[in-house]
């Protein structure tokens, strides 16, 4: 990967990967605010990132650092409510701005979505294959014969079992993790070039997971789309996800690959959640769990500076994090960290022991 | 992914089916025929509904059939027969003041009082639904236009505009049922209303948008489908309600005047006679015929209640 890698802030050049293949989609200083009685919500604040055809990027945080609004964001999903503003670039076009009726050629066709609760996001009152030939009918024109056999291959590819008799079922009729499937299912049903899945997996068992996940791998083999998954569960991501972009507070903290993230983070925060997970290598007879201290912060009153220096344990009071706020840093090769001592975080020594 | 995890997916199936009992799981929605054969099932249950709507297709084919059952042709008079007579072998309800063949007046009579009530629930429910849906799913500004408007309907006393209205535009079959849709559809348009609020924040339509599906598709195809049990249920109680209305009206003489007849008509006819004992039958006849259509249809509604509601006992 290039210097350019998820981070051009200030060209509109199509960002490129280290064999020359241009992004899918490129988000610009995205920014969504809500408009609140006690202020203005700034749940994304200035994400910045590229996504290449073939890859998996993860996006990962904890509940409300605007990991679904991101999303939701770049297909234009948010209520009228949301003021949004940056780029989301896809296909040459400006996503960001576009009206409703400008924006439903992408949605489900080149862009789509598979959301966390499949049960709630299934019509009950549809069979599951009537659903499926809906999400192909909206673009395309086609019917009868041809449309089952095209909705039967999808559920097949899937993982359906008997897709013959399960395309004339009722979503009740169907398991959890076949409920998501027939979700991915409706997604892909148009080859989109982005999928975007929305903790796909939060609500299954990890049996179950695993097989939603791997069928996510081998749509992406056969399909080439790009893929954003959104989850706040680490191992997910360490499993499926190419690159991982971390998210807190509504910013991006940090963004590299999988290996980069998980064995050279280079942020605080990053730091703080790959060791609050229990490992399998470690014993745990006396000691507790590393947890992060105190509470994520409010969307509305942000901290000063560095929105994560209250929690930080390799604060520096008297520095920048209590006044300044931190720039993406690259640390190289794309990898790149929003703490000011990013390219030193190492050599510190932090306030308690990590 | 790097590991392949053996998917038992038939078992999973299966277990599934056993673990979820049939209909919804609890706490879903009460919403429609999640299976045809579950709704069936439920609405055989009912057994008044089942008596109810076998009576009322029996009644559409007595009364459309009036042609070929009826013993007499509409309006005739019976030969040899001056006035009202009690129930005979020849004429089974006896003979009306004008000296018609009762049974066969109440026949033909059916055939208005059937088509005005099947005409005005599926004009109210119409206009109901439509005016229901474009408050409910685009609030704001447009909900408060059409609900003030809904509630502006609601206040109109609907007797004088019904008796205004009919004498302008003309006594006829038609402008009964525009006049009545036109002053009935405000309380399906509330419930229409009520469910697609409820319905359009449900996450499958969120997904329906996210596919690319327009208002008028995820109105349509998504969220209206979702409420036709409550909107089946209405319509056939509009059909009781209508039918009694044109009864009334015709009972007033605002509605059909002669030579149409309805049972409404036959009604008024009788009633010079409430107080002769003896002229029973000229009021007992049309009277039964209004209240056993009317029972029915308020029983084939029940039944279709319960037959959507996955969580009914029966």
């Amino acid at each position: 990967m290039t210097d350019n890698g998820g981070r051009d802030l200030d060209t509109a050049a199509l960002a490129t990967d280290a064999s020359g293949r241009a992004a899918v989609l490129s988000v610009r200083n995205l920014r969504v605010e809500f408009t609140s009685d006690d202020g203005i919500v700034h749940a994304v604040d200035d994400v910045s990132f590229d996504l290449f055809p073939n890859e998996t990027l993860g996006i990962v945080g904890e509940s409300g650092s605007g990991k679904s609004v991101t999303s939701m964001a770049i297909l234009g999903l948010l209520p009228t409510t949301a003021k949004i503003t940056g780029e989301v670039i896809f296909g040459g076009e400006n996503l960001v701005g576009k009206s409703e009726k400008e924006l439903r050629p992408y949605r489900g066709d080149r862009i789509a979505m598979v959301f966390q609760d499949a049960l709630a996001s299934l019509n009950p009152v549809f069979k599951v294959g009537d659903q499926v030939a809906e999400a192909i009918k909206v673009h395309n024109d086609v019917s009868g014969d041809e449309l089952r056999e095209k909705v039967i291959a999808l559920l097949e590819l899937v993982g359906i079992p008997n897709p013959r008799q399960r395309v004339d079922q009722y979503p009740h009729e169907y398991s959890g993790g076949m409920r998501q499937r027939a979700m991915i299912a409706m997604s892909i049903a148009n080859d989109p070039d982005v999928l975007i899945a929305d903790e796909p997996t939060t609500a299954l068992d990890v049996t179950i997971q695993a097989q939603v996940l791997d069928v996510l791998t081998r749509i992406q083999e056969r399909t080439n789309s790009a893929i954003i998954l959104i989850t706040h569960d680490l191992g997910v991501v360490a499993g499926v996800a190419d690159r991982v972009l971390v998210m807190y507070a509504g910013r991006q903290v940090e963004i590299g690959t999988v290996d980069e993230i998980f064995y050279e983070p280079k942020h605080p925060y990053t730091k703080g959640l790959l060791a609050s997970l229990p490992r399998l290598d470690r014993r745990y007879e006396h000691e507790r769990l590393y947890r992060i201290k105190g509470q994520p912060p409010s969307l509305i009153f942000l901290p000063t500076g560095c929105s994560f220096h209250p929690r930080c344990p390799y604060v520096d009071l008297d520095g920048p994090c209590v006044t300044v706020r931190p720039e993406l840093i690259d640390v190289g090769g794309g990898h790149c960290s929003s703490c000011h001592f990013a390219r030193t975080l190492d050599e510190r020594t932090p306030a308690d022991d990590l | 992914m790097t590991t392949h995890v053996p998917e038992p997916q038939v078992a999973i199936g299966d277990i599934a089916d056993i673990a979820e009992p049939a209909g919804l799981p609890p706490g879903a929605e009460p919403v429609a025929r999640s299976n045809w054969q579950l709704f069936r099932r439920r609405f055989f249950h009912h057994k008044m509904a089942v008596v109810a709507i076998i009576v009322i297709v029996l009644l559409f084919i007595v009364c459309f059939g009036a042609k070929w059952i009826a013993p007499y042709p509409k309006n005739a008079a019976v030969p040899g027969v001056i006035g009202a007579h009690g129930p005979t072998a020849k004429n089974w309800m006896g003979t009306t003041e004008a000296s018609q063949d009762q049974l066969s007046q109440i026949l033909y009579g059916g055939q208005v009082s059937l088509k005005i009530g099947i005409g005005v629930a599926f004009f109210s429910t119409l206009f109901g639904v439509l005016v229901g849906a474009f408050a409910g799913y685009y609030g704001k500004w447009i909900d408060q236009g059409l609900s003030r408007l809904t509630d502006l309907f609601l206040i109109i006393p609907e007797l004088a505009i019904l008796a205004v209205a009919l004498t302008r535009l003309g006594h006829t079959a038609n402008w009964i049922i525009i006049v009545l849709a036109a002053l009935g559809w405000m309380y399906l348009a509330r419930i229409v209303r009520g469910l697609i609020f409820s319905i359009k924040e449900k996450e499958f339509v969120e997904a329906a948008r996210a596919a690319g599906a327009s208002d008028r598709r995820i109105i349509v195809r998504h969220i209206l489908p979702n409420c036709i049990g409550p909107i089946m249920v209405y319509m056939t109680l509009a059909i009781a309600i209508a039918v009694l209305a044109e009864a009334t009206l015709s009972f007033l003489g605002f509605g059909l005047q002669i030579p149409a007849t309805s049972w409404g008509l036959l009604l008024k006819d009788a009633e010079p006679y409430t107080t002769s004992p003896d002229k029973f039958y000229l009021i007992v006849f049309p009277s039964l015929m209004l209240i056993i259509t009317v029972m029915c249809f308020n029983f084939l509604g029940d039944g279709l209640r319960d037959a959507f509601d996955p969580q009914s006992k029966h």
